[in-house]
């Protein structure tokens, strides 16, 4: 997965459908991929633990996500 | 729910009735609900005494595309009304993921304090070394400490107590027109920061997905989708400039104003664009200023754009570097603007001249906003003292008589002047607002202007409102009838605010009553038929009106401005009256609507 910082609003979507769909709650700290903040900009880490299922890029609504290396 | 009592310095959290979340739906009506259960009508806005409750909606801290709000119950001190305020950005997404639906703040601190609140815990910390300092440099200093956190800040204005103060949250979100940050001020609360660890449970996650999906879809084909992606509100600007364009003007007056505020001049300033949690068409910004080099943060664009043309100041930059510290005073700038308005009134009219004005420069353009600016956060001269005690304080220094040089409903400032952009939902809601002026009814289609009625009314449909109540609005002689359609964009806001929705237009044009219904169910497993949601919905603002009503703010105070009915140009808006399609109208009418709304509503007509 790759992650376009230029492009993130820090909506967060991403980390709320990846625990949604994974784990069944809206919870950014069950996310597999972890934002990590500086004020209102988000740096995004992949963990371990992503499936590369690629909903997060689906759904993130400013194209700041992308699958593929 | 945490209540946390300040002059103890002490929390505590319990479960808050379940019946007021069932009853309310949460967060405004539910924040309405625990107001009445724990405040006593005639408290000073600005003692211990008066509480502040905050609460966020079930659908907070979810997926649902502008499920951002956070709202607050307080009274304020500019009109004394019980006002629910709504906020944005990270305050109440970071409520919901530490466990909590509502935060109700009561007492005092002995000395300026934060409150840092994590996952159930709360800690209070000394801030004294943030007294005095501007909004953005709170917000930024907290952030560093406590990364990933959302910031509620009061500015200088609001520890002055000056009633044109508000609060902002993650420097982006204004919180609480008519003074709540003076009331959070009050209590020697400079900040609370949410930092939340955990989750929102969610009862059936495929179907929300679904749901979400389907929105998502909507969201696909939207035809402005591109212009708003880039512009924000902005990219709407054709539609806002013939509002804000100041009457009498000419194409080349509209030509000038697009080349100094709009999009282009926008695209200049834009660095990044920032969102509140789960925005899917985010309006606020990240702004860069060549002139010194500073990157601010704006609320919308459109805002700098709005006091822009209002003062005719020079350019974009000066514009929103002008907003920019305002937002970091904390100060409400509509209001101000009107009051800069006022004084250039007085002094055209030969009220005052230049020795009168104490300094402040009586001319148009970014000077006169700044300098009162000041004043009025510091109430240092006579101005700047009676300016803080907003519109009252005005015409006592200058007189009672110098109301007519002012467009007041509910002693404050009328937001939307319907000579300019016909009497829709949002100009007729401020007569009838139990809070005066605000943008609560702009989630019907009447925030567009010029569309036929048959899409009117295809567009109120959605908003759960049943064929005989449409019966009844679509009809002869106005072919829509205001009154009463204000009434089902009152509960429509009741609805997104009580669930935890933005009401922005932007976003709500992508909800239908029926898919609201389903996201509710989907999050908390409670099935409910749309007529029952909207009751619902109708109670929480019914209860908003009773809060008031025990103020003494009822329907007497039901009143449009008499520079309604005045052709001539206040504040550089001016003409005649007129509905929704452009057919004039007269005091009359007004009366009628107003009976029209009060019978929609159940309620008998004084
Ligand atoms: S969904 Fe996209 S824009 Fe939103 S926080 Fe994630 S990467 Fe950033
Ligand atoms: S690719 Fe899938 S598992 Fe990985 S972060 Fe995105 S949504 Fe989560
Ligand atoms: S439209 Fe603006 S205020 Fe509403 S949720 Fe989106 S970014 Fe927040």
């Amino acid at each position: 997965m790759r992650f376009m910082g230029d492009r993130c609003t820090g909506c967060r979507t991403c980390q709320l459908i990846c625990s949604l769909s994974h784990d069944g709650e809206s919870n950014p700290s069950l996310a597999r991929v972890v934002m990590h903040a500086e004020g209102l900009r988000l740096r995004a880490e992949f963990t371990p633990e992503c499936d590369e299922c690629a909903r997060c890029a689906k759904f993130c609504p400013y194209g700041a996500m992308l699958k593929g290396k | 729910m945490m209540t946390v009592d300040l002059t103890r310095g002490v929390a505590s959290v319990d479960a808050y009735p379940m019946d007021f979340a069932l009853d309310f739906l949460g967060g405004f009506g539910a924040c309405n609900r625990l107001f009445l259960a724990c405040s006593q009508p005639g408290t000073d806005p600005l003692s211990p005494q008066n509480p502040v409750v905050f609460g966020a909606g079930p659908l907070v801290g979810t997926m649902v595309p502008g499920s951002s709000r956070v709202m607050a119950s307080a009274r304020v001190p500019l009109t004394g009304a019980v006002a629910s305020a709504s906020g944005s950005m990270g305050m109440g997404a970071n409520m919901k993921w530490s466990g909590l639906d509502h935060l109700m703040l009561t007492g005092k601190a002995a000395e300026p304090v934060l409150i840092y609140i994590e996952n159930e815990r709360v800690e209070f910390l000394p801030a004294v070394s943030l007294w005095g300092k501007g909004i953005l440099e709170t917000t930024r200093s907290l952030w560093a400490a406590y990364p990933g956190s959302s910031v509620l800040a009061i500015g200088p204005a609001g520890e002055s107590g000056a009633h044109l103060s508000l609060a902002m949250i993650d420097g982006c979100a204004t919180l609480g027109r008519g003074g709540l940050a003076a009331v959070l001020g009050a209590k020697n609360l400079k900040a609370v920061v949410v930092k939340g660890g955990g989750g929102v449970k969610v009862a059936d996650p495929a179907r929300l997905q679904e749901l979400v999906k389907g929105l998502y879809e909507r969201l696909e084909n939207f035809d402005m989708r591109e212009a708003a992606a880039a512009l924000g509100m902005i990219g709407a600007w054709p539609m806002y400039a013939s509002q804000l364009l100041p009457y009498g003007s000419s194409d080349d007056d509209l030509r000038e104003l697009t080349e100094r505020f709009g999009p282009q001049a926008y695209m200049k300033l834009k660095r990044c664009r920032v969102s509140c949690p789960s925005c899917f068409l985010a309006d606020k910004d990240e702004l860069y200023l060549p002139s010194t080099g500073e990157s601010v943060f704006s609320t919308s664009f459109l805002n700098a754009a709005i006091i822009g043309c209002a003062l005719m100041m020079r350019d974009a930059e000066e514009a929103a570097s002008t907003l920019a510290l305002l937002d970091d005073l904390g100060l409400d700038f509509m209001t101000l603007s009107w009051q800069a308005a006022f004084l250039l009134e007085l002094h055209e009219h030969g009220i005052i001249g230049e020795e009168d004005a104490e300094g402040i420069p009586l001319a148009r353009g970014a000077e006169i906003l700044r300098e009162l600016a000041a004043r009025v956060t510091e109430r240092r001269g006579e101005i700047g003292e009676a300016f803080a005690r907003g519109w009252q304080g005005a015409f006592d220094l200058f007189g009672e008589d110098t109301r007519r040089y002012t467009m007041l409903v509910r002693d404050q400032d009328c937001l939307y002047d319907p000579r300019v952009s016909g009497l829709g939902t949002m100009e007729f809601e401020q007569i009838v607002s139990p809070r005066g002026p605000t943008s609560a009814s702009a989630g019907s289609a009447t925030y567009v202007p010029g569309l036929p009625e048959e899409r009117l009314r295809r567009l109120t449909a959605r908003m759960g409102v049943g064929d005989e109540a449409l019966g009844r609005i679509f009809s002869p002689p106005w072919g829509m009838n205001v009154g009463r359609l204000t009434r089902y964009s009152e509960d429509w806001f009741s609805l997104f605010s009580s669930l935890g929705l933005c009401n922005r237009y932007q976003i709500n044009r992508f909800y239908h009553a029926e898919l609201i219904r389903d996201l509710y169910a989907a999050v908390t497993g409670v099935e409910l038929e749309v007529g029952e949601m909207m009751e619902k919905a109708a109670a929480g603002w019914e209860l908003y009106r009773e809060l008031n009503s025990r103020e003494g703010l009822g329907e007497d105070e039901d009143r449009p401005p008499q520079a309604w009915f005045d052709e001539q140009p206040l504040w550089g808006r001016g003409g005649r009256l007129r509905d929704y399609f452009g057919n004039e109208l007269m005091r009359e009418d007004i009366l009628t609507l107003l009976g029209d709304y009060y019978d929609e509503r159940g309620r008998k007509h004084a």
